[in-house]
């Protein structure tokens, strides 16, 4: 039964990374539509070769605190029997399978934050170069075998370090170093009803990511189920809540923007919180994200196009200090209690692990950009920027009137 | 110089059926429709794309373009008057201009008769 369970799962979240495309594709200007999908099944594509060959043995591989091994390199000793460390109940090649889906997923949020302007062939090879240099360590350190953050008892349930806190700092740093976009200010989305499908897959999708990372269907899955379903619709009320009381209009990319802020805030807490802590951290987690977008964005004038920071840097960020204060034992005995629990400890873990993410995933970032920039450019050039990526870079056009 | 005259008329597209309906009971019944963009009085819309704000004051409106030569110009502004005018910024605007030919392609008719919907039988 685990198994049918986790492949399920992990068809659920495979579905995410298609959803992004659409999510995405909507809310960028029609002439960049399909490259900006195109970063989302390229990410499909590579990190799926990658992973089987040499990205599992990295993260999962024993090896030391920061990385794994070559030992696992394309699946050697991953078969069918189970490998204790991470699940006795599941195949040990579906667990790989399961993770797979979330190696592509981060890949594929990060494109948010440069979307209408990266050259696409400098896109290829940064997502090598990153899921190899640090997605694989990151994963380790959090969910490998021996593991630093593993060892050290930081909580992360479903991915708010790996997945969340690694790709909105990634964008926001690709945001920053790529530039403004030239006509930034005049960029609306051009379908949201795209928008909105891409949405909801990526939510009835965060179902298999946070629910499955329980790995078996047990009181803690169920109470990961409840959590990010609750913390979804809580956060929907705290963007749309705020957005209404500042700008007088509640808005549909409003509620599907405050749905995924909860959904990334409850990720590292939902197989360790209660219903009422889920509700607590995905309404804030709401209003926390819209204000990252709304505010942060404008005053500190960097071009996180459809928001990758703002939506899961700023939200993994806020989930993963919000474990700190409301995970307890009461709802999974191989958690920890957090500060509301009675232990501050906790709290200060999940800083570290905070902390040590956001300065690795930056610092390493930088450099393989600026490695990549001594070969090829990374930005397209105006004219290309102007005229649109889908004619410009793949010959293709959307719509045709 | 003929007697032909076109009239255009930019205005709001919510009331075109209704202007349509009321210039055909004057004998207008040849019409020429473009869905048409434009600024003018009429305050800008605000968009709103997560909080970001796009203001825009370029507004839908239809560019209706009609030629008379029996019917009377004042008789279709009558119509424009009673049909399109609200008072308020936005109404639009009527151009009139005198046209030097009208040729009907079917027919190879020129001037009035290319304008008449049934041509008279030969």
């Amino acid at each position: 039964m685990e198994a049918v369970f986790m492949f399920f799962c992990t068809l659920l979240v495979w579905l995410m990374t298609p959803g992004i495309a659409l999510f995405y594709g909507g809310m960028v200007r029609s002439k960049n539509v399909l490259s900006t999908a195109m970063y989302s099944f390229s990410s499909m594509a590579i990190i799926s070769i990658l992973w089987v060959v040499v990205g599992y043995s990295l993260a999962f591989a024993p090896g030391n605190a920061f990385i794994g091994s070559f030992d696992w390199t394309f699946l050697h000793s991953v078969g069918f029997d189970p490998n204790a460390t991470y699940s006795d109940a599941i195949p040990h090649t579906l667990f790989m399978m399961f993770q797979m889906t979330f190696a592509i997923l981060t890949v594929a949020i990060i494109s948010g934050a440069f979307a209408e302007r990266m050259n696409f062939a400098a896109y290829l090879i940064f997502i090598i170069l990153w899921s190899l240099l640090v997605y694989s360590p990151v994963a380790h350190w959090v969910w490998g075998n021996g593991g630093w953050l593993r060892e050290l008892g930081a909580l992360d349930f479903a991915g708010g370090n790996v997945v969340h806190i690694s790709s909105g700092v990634t964008g926001l740093v690709l945001a920053i170093v790529l530039g403004r976009r030239k006509e930034a200010e005049n960029s609306s989305p051009h379908n949201l009803p795209l928008a909105l499908i891409g949405g909801i897959l990526v939510w009835f999708g965060w179902y298999g990511f946070n629910v499955g990372s329980a790995l078996t269907i047990d009181n803690v899955a169920m109470a990961a189920f409840v959590n990010t379903n609750s913390a979804a619709a809580a956060g929907i009320i705290g963007w749309v809540a705020v957005e209404w009381l500042i700008n007088k209009k509640p808005t549909m990319l409003g509620t599907i923007s405050g749905a995924i802020a909860g959904l990334v805030s409850i990720t590292p807490a939902a197989g360790f919180v209660t219903v009422g802590s889920a509700l607590l951290i995905g309404f804030l987690g709401g209003a926390i994200c819209f204000w990252a977008v709304f505010w942060l964005k404008g005053k500190l004038k960097y071009d996180d196009a459809l928001d990758a920071f703002g939506l899961h840097g700023i939200g993994g960020i806020w989930g993963g200090i919000a474990t700190g204060l409301f995970a307890t034992t009461k709802i999974n005995k191989l958690g920890a209690d957090g500060l509301f629990y009675g232990n501050a400890g906790l709290l200060g873990k999940q800083l570290i692990a905070i902390g040590s993410t956001v300065v690795f995933v930056a610092i390493a970032t930088i450099i393989i950009i600026y490695v990549i920039k001594i070969f090829i450019p990374i930005r397209v050039d105006e004219e290309q920027e102007y005229k649109g990526l889908d004619l410009t870079l793949h010959g293709e056009k959307a719509y045709h009137d | 110089m003929s007697n032909l005259t076109k009239i255009e008329i930019i205005t709001r597209p919510n009331r075109f059926y209704e202007f349509q309906k009321a210039l055909a009971e004057i004998g207008v019944s040849g019409l020429t429709v473009t869905k048409a963009l434009g600024t003018g009085l009429e305050k800008g819309l605000i968009e709103l794309y997560r909080g970001k704000k796009k203001e825009t004051n370029v507004h839908e409106r239809m560019k209706i373009e009609i030629v008379v030569s029996t019917v009377p110009v004042e008789a279709v502004l009558e119509v424009v008057k009673n049909t399109l005018r609200t008072g308020e910024p936005g109404d639009g605007k009527v151009f009139i201009y005198p046209v030097a030919e009208v040729i009907k392609i079917s027919t190879g008719e020129r001037g009035v008769d290319a304008l008449q919907d049934h041509p008279k039988e030969k």
